[in-house]
């Protein structure tokens, strides 16, 4: 990775780590949110992999934000399978707040992204959340850039049947 | 969906915003290397505190065997039987001075017989 002409880093300082928490902080803990029900253990997740980074010793991979967003997954993943023989509460909070103020639309965005299938919502977070390429995120889920495009094509049209009338009475 | 649907729909998603996590501190961090620090200090606290209290006894157990050694036993069973034989009073007296010197003294503050006694 190189930035601003910089020669390309081998691990994360302090200012790198605060930088990217700033950048992707809120949007990974939505995509925490959306393996976790609990908003703590989601946060959880979130910092406990920006403490690691923090740690240092980890080598800079060439796409940053596809790196957090696989190890956020595989930590909610983790603190799920943890709290699986727990009963599970209904999430106390959404996992967006509307500019608008406008709470029940935040509340069902949250509900049509966590009707998607999990391909489909990721490649969705990354991309209007993070401002992934189409490029990083294949790089980050392990597929090819024409797939990710078919993911993010396919939840969208799944979203728009949901919103499309939302958005046509703003019009 | 065409394109201009697409822009109206992705414009749409970003009138939302992930709610923002708590502040990653280093307070966190320095909290975590504190209560680390405090559980360290502890254990040397109680390590040094066992190591004294350790000492002490094993300084008070060599002082009880310096007046052990002190005052040893003098008297033996044949010159013994053969003062009662010869000189009863004598014996007695001899008999008297040993117990003085060997058995745990009952008038001392710190006799255990004489708590035992006062009960």
């Amino acid at each position: 990775m190189e930035q601003d002409g910089r020669l390309p880093a081998t691990t994360w300082s302090a200012a790198d780590v605060r930088r990217l928490y700033e950048r992707h902080g809120a949007a990974l803990l939505a995509y925490a949110r959306s393996f976790l029900t609990n908003h703590a253990e989601a946060e959880d997740a979130v910092h406990g992999m920006f403490l690691r980074l923090l740690r240092g010793g980890i080598v800079v991979p060439e796409s940053e934000a596809g790196y957090l967003y696989r190890a956020v997954k595989n930590a909610a993943l983790n603190a799920k399978r943890d709290a699986a023989r727990e009963a599970e509460l209904p999430g106390e909070d959404s996992w967006f707040v509307h500019r608008g103020g406008d709470m029940e639309a935040a509340l069902a965005l949250q509900k049509a992204l966590g009707e998607l299938p999990v391909e489909q919502r990721e490649v969705v977070m990354m991309r209007t959340w993070s401002g992934m390429t189409l490029e990083e995120i294949g790089a980050a889920t392990g597929v090819s850039p024409n797939t990710a495009a078919s993911r993010y094509r396919y939840a969208l049209e799944k979203l728009r049947e949901q919103f499309g009338a939302r958005i046509s009475n703003k019009d | 969906m065409n394109q201009r649907e697409q822009f109206e729909l992705e414009n749409y998603l970003r009138e939302f915003n992930p709610r923002a996590p708590r502040a990653l501190s280093p307070a966190n961090q320095s909290q975590n290397c504190r209560r680390l620090a405090a559980a360290i200090a502890i254990f040397f606290l109680a390590s040094a505190s066992f190591w004294g209290a350790f000492r002490r006894a094993e300084r008070n157990m060599a002082a009880v065997h310096v007046k052990i050694t002190e005052s040893p036993v003098t008297v033996s069973t044949i010159p013994l039987t053969k003062l009662a034989l010869e000189n009863p009073q004598e014996f007695e007296t001899v008999i008297s001075d040993a117990s003085v010197r060997t058995l745990p003294k009952f008038t001392r503050p710190d006799s255990s017989l004489q708590a035992l006694a006062k009960e």
